[in-house]
């Protein structure tokens, strides 16, 4: 098992910078998610961890080997590109044992390792079966076993998710997570779905336009994120952003939106122009003393409902209960959970720090193991 | 706009049933969606509607006309697929004014240009209305050919999917912008999806479909809190409901035929007495904690807070209220206490 170190890493194809001087450090064990919209630089850096891609200048480091130029077959990993991927006409076991016929194992080994892996995956019962008739699950568990078997340092996985459906992604996502508790593996994933993400990472990092905005466990992505873009990327929906009126003094402890005072944790910074940002669970609708807007969309989910306002500092949407009765174009107002709220510099876009944002320190990513229980 | 219903009506395709003896009224005015996986007969029911797939048995009602032997055109319904399917050499404003120069109609130029500018404004591309097709984005292109079936005022609207190839983002801000339009113009509206989020959000009811066969048509909530069946209650919810064996009911009040337990996840509390249980894996959904606990009957997800501090490996107790438990019989039909 091993620690991926990116170094000054940059990739530029001809004027085009994909990935802009990236540096951070996958730790040992660790489940590691690359998130962006298309086109961030989440693949390519996967790419050049993978060694499929050469990078323009900077190191990638696996463990203590310096690999930035060596073949991806030298560095010991396993890439996971669409796990349907399988040979249609061998049956499971020999999908299963095909990577480790090329190496020097023993067939007792190769046996053994097989069916280990099948009994944990639960398709031990199959492996006699042809690849052609499994459901879409089980090949899906197939393909997983054929990259675990050869018990590679770290598993690389581009979007392997990304053609099936949303139940069974779902359910998959469970599995993976599932299996890495198992394994304890590094794994490198990529992904634009913010919940793939949020499900199964201990650290998320979130890219655009080939740069590094933020790297963190998902609680603390969703609770801080460090940047308005990462506040609308990371949940569903989004965090909200309205316009403050006036400027924002350290130690302040309320702003004025609406010349409705609302009460916000002390603040660290000034500044002239801010965004308050709000989560929509930390959005109350009440009938007095709130900011005033107008109902423009009540979204049922089952579990809850999702209300969005229109105000004239902007739209904020709130997360209400399912037997809550609120209808289109209603008036209604938006109270924000004072010791919830954050607040952004509306011309850098950037998290403004407050006793909150500082109650808990970015931790230290030792003792990884933690973060998911 | 107009009401619309399905009398009886049945179509197969060789051996495959894909619609089966069909009974379902859609009020002036309503959104129905019709939701189910793949095969489950959504799309041939919206084609029956429009005239472009004939059936073998039964009839097709709009506005309360017998519909059945006419031809789409004469229809008068508005079809958006899947896929936009725009004239790429045309702007948007000809792509939008197309349906309204139809020599069948007659509008003047002037009516043409005005209702053109509504409905742009209405879709907020109304600063787009001289790009050439091809130039905008994939949310854009679905706008317009969204805003396409609008500028005629048809009978009904008829929508296959028109927002599966748009990305997660600018589905949902469509999602909202069709909703307040379609309240906005009272439009009668059948809308076909897979995608579960977009039924419950949209739909005045939703239509479930297995196999060529209406499950169950009621509005979003009975759905979710009242099916009739298995089937119906595993088409919602995220994560999906948990179906369990009856030993989960520790305390009885297990009604007579029942085979199956199920029960919504944030149905599912962690407490001091009820079922015992491990731990399995703690996952972050940002504001709530959807947690899998196994024990030797079952695995079951509970959606608990997200200052819960669960840790894997740890031993809980989970609890279900007895008024949470839903019951089903061995086919997967409801069993109401």
């Amino acid at each position: 098992m091993a620690d991926i170190t990116v170094e000054n890493l940059q990739k530029r194809f001809a004027s085009f910078t994909a990935v802009k001087n990236s540096n951070f450090k996958i730790y040992d064990g660790e489940f590691f998610v690359l998130l962006g919209p298309s086109g961030c630089g989440k693949t390519t850096t996967l790419r050049m961890i993978a060694g499929i891609e050469i990078p323009s200048s900077g190191k990638i480091i696996l463990d203590q080997d310096d690999v930035t130029f060596k073949r991806a077959r030298e560095r010991d990993i396993a890439f996971v590109f669409q796990l349907f991927a399988l040979y249609p006409h061998m049956n499971v076991r020999q999908n299963m044992a095909f990577p480790l016929e090329n190496e020097k194992f023993s067939k007792s080994e190769v046996k053994r390792r097989v069916e280990d892996i099948a009994k944990m995956l639960k398709i031990d019962h199959l492996l006699d079966n042809g690849v052609g008739n499994l459901s879409g699950g089980d090949r899906q568990r197939v393909a997983l076993g054929r990259a675990i078997v050869r018990q590679p340092k770290a598993f690389l996985m581009d979007e392997p998710l990304g053609t099936l459906d949303t139940e069974f992604r779902e359910l998959m996502c469970l599995e993976l997570r599932r299996l890495h508790n198992r394994l304890g593996a590094t794994t490198v994933y990529v992904t634009h779905d913010q919940h793939e993400a949020m499900m199964m990472a201990d650290r998320i990092m979130v890219m655009n336009q080939g740069e590094i905005l933020q790297i963190d466990t998902p609680e603390r992505m969703y609770n801080f994120p460090n940047c308005k873009f990462v506040g609308e990327f990371i949940g569903t929906p989004p965090m909200s952003f309205l316009r403050v009126e006036g400027t924002v003094r350290v130690t302040d402890k309320t702003i004025a939106i609406q010349g409705v005072s609302v009460g916000i944790p002390r603040t660290h910074e000034t500044a002239p122009s801010v965004l308050l940002g709000l989560r929509p669970e930390h959005v109350a609708l009440v009938s007095s003393g709130g900011i005033p807007g107008a109902v423009k969309a009540v979204e049922y989910l089952g579990s809850h409902q999702i209300v969005t306002l229109e105000t004239s500092s902007g739209v904020v949407r709130a997360r209400v209960d399912k037997n809550l009765s609120v209808r289109l174009d209603d008036a209604a107002q938006a109270l924000p959970d004072a010791s919830r709220v954050l607040l952004y510099n509306a011309s850098t876009q950037k998290l403004m720090a407050s006793d909150y944002t500082r109650l808990e320190p970015a931790k230290p990513v030792a003792g990884l193991a933690v973060a998911h229980g | 706009m107009a009401n619309a219903s399905f009398r009886g009506v049945s179509k197969s395709f060789g051996a495959v049933k894909a619609v089966q003896d069909l009974e379902l009224e859609i009020a002036d005015g309503e959104f129905l969606v019709l939701l189910g996986p793949s095969g489950a007969g959504k799309t041939t029911t919206l084609r029956l509607m429009a005239g472009l797939e004939t059936p073998e048995a039964g009839q097709i009602m709009i506005g309360g006309l017998d519909v059945t032997g006419l031809h789409p055109a004469a229809r008068d319904v508005a079809f958006v697929f899947q896929q936009y399917s725009l004239y790429p050499h045309y702007t948007v404003f000809e792509n939008l004014a197309f349906p309204l120069r139809s020599p069948l109609r007659r509008v003047s130029e002037s009516e043409v240009k005005k209702r053109v500018l509504e409905v742009a404004e209405l879709l907020r591309i109304d600063s787009k209305l001289q790009n050439k097709a091809t130039k905008l984005s994939g949310g854009e292109m679905q706008r317009v050919a969204i805003g396409r079936a609008l500028v005629r005022s048809p009978k009904l609207f008829l929508m296959d999917e028109p927002m599966s190839s748009l990305d997660a983002k600018l589905r949902e801000d469509l999602r909202a912008e069709l909703k307040r339009i379609q309240s906005k113009l009272g439009a009668t509206m059948i809308y076909v999806t897979h995608d579960q989020v977009e039924a419950t959000t949209l739909a005045d009811r939703i239509g479930i479909l297995e196999n060529g066969v209406l499950r169950q048509a009621s509005s979003p909530r009975t759905v979710y809190d009242d099916p009739d069946s298995l089937y119906v209650a595993q088409r919602l919810g995220t994560p999906p409901i948990n179906v369990l064996p009856l030993e989960w009911c520790e305390f009885g009040g297990v009604p007579q035929g029942a085979k199956h337990l199920a029960v919504r996840p944030e149905d599912v509390r962690v407490g001091t007495t009820g079922t015992l249980g491990t731990v399995e894996v703690v996952e972050n959904l940002g504001s709530q904690q959807q947690i899998l606990v196994s024990n030797p009957l079952s695995e079951i997800r509970a959606l608990v807070s997200v200052d819960s501090g669960l840790k894997r490996g740890q031993e809980v107790r989970l609890e279900i209220a007895a008024d949470r438990r839903l019951f089903f019989g061995s086919g997967g039909e409801r069993i109401r206490l």
